[in-house]
């Protein structure tokens, strides 16, 4: 009975209950209506991050709650052959014998070395609850999917690096100049996804102009003022044009910053390495007033040379920023304009407008504080990340901003959210900026203290002293573990939402490492390719159904961190429905887990120091908690004693303070630097030299160079030509991880626009090749993958590319109407050491096909 | 001398082989004296998860007498007799995409 | 006496979608009946290329082409200006449809739920499940007379690009714009004097 129709006595209950949205890792806070114990509604609710607005994704929640094919028995697998497409067997068994399983398999693994059980999930809002777990159990490798093979990679070092913070935010507000590679950042897209629309939308009414480059015309290009198509994977290039512009050509670069803040003055000696002071080994910089070298920290940093050569005791010393100049006319915008496909103009143009507008130089007071106002920034994020080059591709975007002295101040790229009001970066080795004091959680694993050695994770991140994380190479750790030096193999795999069969790249290399575990436990909502290769699958609740028992502390925890001008919440999720079935939130079961293997203490313990639970609110080893019950203490703990689960069942999220001026752009504040010049990256490649040649292992370390380079990713030097169009992937703001290819609702839209489920072509490649719009063609990779669908002519690509959006053409799924429809991108994808990014372990997502008509939309074969 | 007992959580309880133990240091000793300590006993292994440096490691946090003292200046912080310290290490934290 | 109406700020809409979505779930609509679509238009030649969304809704016009074909009267238009469909006294004739110039009337031949027969337990709550009757954005009249509250499309909008007010009012945030930024009504051309309004 519609609720429109039915009588007021036929309504029982009609609630509006608060939590937070799951469809994508932003976490925004919603409200839900349930009448008589169904969802009928979800709408945002009017706090920051989302102000008061859902997603065509959360608004579509509801359809994947109530999907009727849900997960809702734990499964046992009854098949030992295991493969894409290959039937488990599965046969229904209770929880109490599931407990049973999972405890004998986890416990005999523990036992032995808890370093062989590895955990994989995204579900960012149940980190905090996941990581005392994680430790107490005695197991460091914990990892995500495709978060971590292609976007963050090369975002959060640099941002580490340039700001001290995990991630960065962009003062659009203050800005006019907008320069976005590969990225939809503020159309409905990536971090901070519902604030940023509005910023956006307003900054460009206001007159700032957007420039996207990108090989693709999206949604953001679509609306910005210029789009300038660009060929997959040389993002570097053409921002080494840019910079050759700025420097070379029009001097146009905020010289003082140079040599406050970064790393430019400081002498370098032929080797590459920093000339340092004898005694105290401190970088030595040229001070010009006193026509002597002295050590950075003790020159007035206006006198430093940033350029010259000076003869220092028999070496011949350059600041780094000398080199730099000669370094860049190597890639002027005519030598550029070939590898890019864009004009020496336009780039020589956007350089232009893009220094112009940094109005170097220029103030701002806000806050009662003046400041440098930069109103000109360059962001990235994907696109620009998920390349073998990625991390030069990445740094020499950010670069753009350090060039102008858009760093940490208004109208440029700033840290986002730090780690908490007490933050802020200080001086590390040599004078380098790294993470300050601040809640321990978000810190760097390594700045400028790393150590190639002997790996002890799985993901071999020791190898990779440059990375945040080096998740891509978890994978083929498994695989060829003992080669790199790794001396176990995993036993047990826990897999919680997540599907790393589709997310991440070739499925086949996927699923060849996950036979070698030899049992692997699934905590899912849908059946999908990850939960055909588990030996054990458990029914996991959605999230509308589950109690997270920890506040989301906003600087600490998540995928969303605080937009530096917004008022922070804090957040957590509340059930607004009865699991469905027998489904257990996934954390939940991972506690009763730990009780039964005796670590219930530990957790606890860790809970107390990790969640900061203060006095009467910190738990009692001995004693055993609920979820409710461990969430009161941690609300209360973090947001003060009437802030506990009541309040936040009433009102949902809790206000924190919003940052000052002064902490949203700290950088004339501190004295720490940042590098421009990448002396680091030489040390961090010799030691990774030498660790490779004691084992005999041919690896490219040719991106641990000081200064940024563009060399072209493997697809691009693909001998045959027959492949001669590169597949781009694409986000979509409807769709987002592999879960929401079975949502009706939004896979509905996906279909109606035709878009979606199709490649789409440029018209006049198409028209070169006999193809026309709507026919079945077909794509085959180098490799010898091949894959069909129905073609899409458009304007609005790159005429050497091919866009595949999304992750769809799924193989395997709860049944959902359309949910296999499309192409799956990631099956493109070779998954192969010499794939990866080796300084920021990103998978490289170029790829290039060749291209044959099938058959003709009228039905006739080609 | 003073007696500190100290409690291991989370991935330093592999490392040290153990949950828990009594050290005797001499009186006066700082929290860094016993961090030093421990590393010569434990070896790399101590120092990667829990000093690095000379500071403390960024997924290890340090409780004196149940007060965390894991910000600058907390390695200074002077053991009392019979004073307890719970030496606690997280893996790293799987943040970002 | 007020007339509601709906201005959508085309420059900063970004084909998100959030706006379909959020009506097809506060009104329950069957599978494949959308009240409230967006459109995309590819503009220009390569490499001078946009993607232009127009966000399209049932325009409760003034001189309303719909009401005027029905022929059982299923067709009223309230004083405030909303035009309402009572899919009880629709016998299905399909009038309304043909005489929409803005496509905004969908003509439902066999309700069903996304997932084939078996409706969701949101979709038995939310759904009238009424076949062979017409049906069409109704500007959400019963948030507003429950709660005066604006349509969930308008709520809903990450950008703002939607704004939803009394059209009689000249001081009201959709008569401002309107006048501030030369919206225009969609075919105004054809005299139905639409209750939407489009900005550049």
């Amino acid at each position: 009975m519609a609720i429109q129709s039915m009588r007021r006595e036929e309504v029982v209950e009609d609630v509006w209950l608060p939590t937070t949205c799951d469809m994508c890792f932003n976490r925004c806070n919603i409200r839900v209506r349930r009448v008589n114990g169904v969802v009928v509604k979800i709408e945002g609710l009017d706090a920051p991050p989302n102000n008061g607005k859902t997603c065509a994704k959360g608004n579509a929640a509801v359809m994947s709650l109530y999907n009727p094919n849900r997960v809702t028995t734990p499964l046992v697998r009854t098949n030992p052959k295991k493969g894409i497409g290959v039937d488990p067997g599965w046969r229904e068994i209770s929880w109490e014998k599931a407990m049973e399983l999972m405890t004998e398999k986890v416990g005999a693994a523990r036992a032995k070395d808890p370093r062989t059980i590895a955990l994989a999930t995204f579900d960012t809002t149940s980190q905090q609850s996941l990581r005392p777990w994680m430790a107490a159990l005695g197991s460091p490798n914990q990892t995500t999917i495709s978060a971590g093979f292609f976007c963050g990679n090369g975002v959060h070092p640099i941002a580490f690096a340039m700001t001290g913070a995990f991630d960065v935010h962009y003062d659009i507000e203050r800005c006019n100049f907008f320069l976005m590679f590969g990225t939809s950042w503020g159309f409905v897209n990536q971090r901070e996804a519902m604030g940023v629309a509005q910023e956006m939308a307003d900054a460009r009414m206001r007159g700032m102009k957007l420039v996207v480059v990108d090989p693709i015309c999206t949604n953001s290009a679509s609306q910005a003022d210029e789009w300038i198509p660009i060929r997959p994977g040389t993002d570097t290039a053409f921002c080494l044009a840019m910079q050759h512009v700025l420097v070379n050509e029009l001097g146009l670069y905020d010289a003082e910053f140079l040599r406050r803040y970064t790393n430019a003055p400081y002498l370098t000696g032929p080797d590459g390495h920093y000339v340092r002071d004898p005694r105290e080994g401190k970088p030595l910089v040229w001070d010009a007033r006193n026509s002597r070298a002295a050590a950075f920290d003790v020159v007035e940093p206006l006198d430093c040379a940033l350029e010259g050569t000076f003869q220092l005791e028999g070496i011949q010393a350059k600041p780094g920023f000398q080199l730099i100049k000669e370094h860049l006319p190597k890639w002027t915008p005519e030598k550029v304009a070939d590898i890019t496909t864009v004009r020496a103009a336009t780039i020589r143009r956007l350089a232009t407008e893009f220094g112009e507008a940094a109005s170097i130089g220029s103030k701002i007071i806000l806050d009662g504080y003046e400041l440098p106002h930069r109103p000109a920034a360059a962001s990235w994020y994907r696109g620009t990340s998920a390349h073998k080059h990625g991390l030069h591709s990445c740094m020499s975007i950010a670069h753009l901003n350090v060039l102008v002295g858009a760093i940490d101040v208004p109208g440029g790229m700033c840290h986002s959210g730090g780690t908490g009001p007490t933050w802020g970066p200080v001086e590390g080795p040599d004078g380098l900026l790294v993470q300050g004091p601040g809640p321990r959680s978000r810190k760097a694993p390594h700045s400028y203290d790393f150590q190639v050695r002997k790996p002890e994770t799985l993901e071999l991140v020791e190898l990779f002293p440059l990375a945040i994380y080096a998740r891509a190479m978890l994978w083929l750790g498994v695989l060829y573990g003992e080669k790199f030096g790794l001396d176990y193999k995993p036993e047990v795999l826990i897999v919680c939402r997540s599907n790393p069969l589709a997310t991440s790249g070739d499925p086949e290399i996927m699923g060849e490492a996950f036979r070698q575990i030899p049992f692997i436990i699934s905590m899912s909502v849908f059946q999908d390719e990850t939960t055909q290769f588990a030996d054990l699958l458990l029914p996991d609740t959605h999230a509308l159904e589950r109690l997270v028992p920890l506040v989301s502390k906003p600087y600490v925890d998540g995928n969303s961190p605080p937009q530096a001008c917004q008022p922070v919440t804090y957040r957590t999720q509340l059930p607004v429905v009865k699991a469905q079935g027998q489904a257990r939130y996934w954390i939940e079961v991972l506690y009763e887990l730990a009780d039964r293997l005796g670590f219930r203490q530990d957790i606890y313990s860790i809970l107390n120091t990790d969640a900061n639970l203060k006095g009467p609110h910190r738990l009692d080893p001995e004693r055993k908690y609920t979820f409710e019950e461990i969430f009161d203490r941690s609300a209360k703990s973090s947001c003060g004693d009437e802030h506990g689960l009541e309040y936040f069942k009433r009102v949902g999220y809790c206000r924190g303070a919003k940052y000052s001026a002064r902490e949203a752009f700290p950088r004339v504040f501190h004295k720490a630097r940042v590098p421009l010049y990448l002396e680091h990256f030489l040390t961090a490649g010799e030691q990774v030299r030498s660790y490779m040649d004691s084992r005999g292992i041919d690896w490219d370390t040719s991106d641990y160079v000081p200064l940024i380079h563009w060399q072209p990713c493997p697809a691009a030097s693909q001998a045959n030509k027959e492949y001669d169009l590169y597949v781009v992937n694409q986000k979509l703001p409807i769709l987002t991880f592999s879960f929401t290819a079975e949502n009706p609702w939004l896979t509905e839209i996906a279909d109606h626009s035709g878009k979606v489920y199709t490649v789409a072509m440029n018209s006049a490649t198409a028209q070169r090749k006999g193809i026309n719009d709507t026919d079945m063609i077909e794509l085959e990779t180098p490799s010898g993958y091949r894959v069909q669908a129905v073609v899409r002519l458009t304007q609005g690509i790159h005429p050497e590319c091919l866009s595949v959006p999304g992750i769809l053409g799924r193989r395997v799924t709860s049944g959902a109407p359309r949910s296999k429809k499309g192409v799956h991108y990631n099956s493109l994808l070779r998954y192969d050491v010499d794939r990866l990014d080796t300084v920021s372990c990103a998978l490289d997502a170029c790829v290039k096909v060749k291209v044959r008509k099938v058959k003709s939309a009228n039905g006739r074969r080609a | 001398m003073t007696e500190v007992r100290i409690r291991y959580l989370g991935l330093i309880q592999r490392t040290v082989g153990k949950r828990e133990e009594v050290v005797h240091l001499p009186k006066g000793s700082t929290l860094g004296d016993l961090l030093n300590h421990l590393a010569a006993e434990y070896g790399s292994g101590f120092e990667e998860k829990v000093l690095q440096s000379g500071e403390l490691g960024p997924h290890a946090t340090v409780l004196v007498d149940g007060i965390n003292v894991s910000r600058p200046g907390g390695l200074e912080t002077i053991l009392e007799g019979q004073g307890s310290v719970e030496i606690v290490v997280l893996g790293p934290p799987p943040m970002g995409g | 006496m007020k007339r509601w109406g709906m201005v959508i700020d085309l420059a900063r809409c970004v084909g998100c979608y959030a706006c379909t979505v959020a009506c097809k779930e506060e009104n329950g609509t069957a599978a494949g009946v959308w009240w409230a679509p967006v459109y995309e238009k590819e503009v220009g030649t390569y490499p001078t290329v946009k993607r232009m969304f127009l966000p399209t809704l049932c325009c409760h016009c003034k001189d309303a082409p719909c009401l005027k074909a029905c022929p059982t009267g299923a067709i009223t238009k309230r004083e405030d200006g909303i035009v309402l469909i009572d899919e009880d006294t629709c016998c299905g004739t399909r009038a309304c449809v043909a005489a929409c110039p803005y496509g905004a009337i969908t003509f439902v031949e066999r309700a069903q739920g996304e997932f084939g027969k078996e409706l969701t337990p949101h979709e038995k709550a939310t759904m009238k499940m009424k076949s062979g009757v017409a049906q069409k954005c109704t500007f959400n009249v019963h948030r507003i007379d429950e709660a005066n509250y604006e349509p969930a499309c308008v709520q809903t909008c990450p950008t703002k690009c939607r704004i939803f007010g009394d059209l009689n009012d000249p001081e009201s945030e959709v008569s401002t714009l309107i006048r501030n930024r030369n919206g225009q009504q969609p075919r105004a051309e054809l005299g139905t004097d639409p209750s939407v309004w489009y900005l550049r």
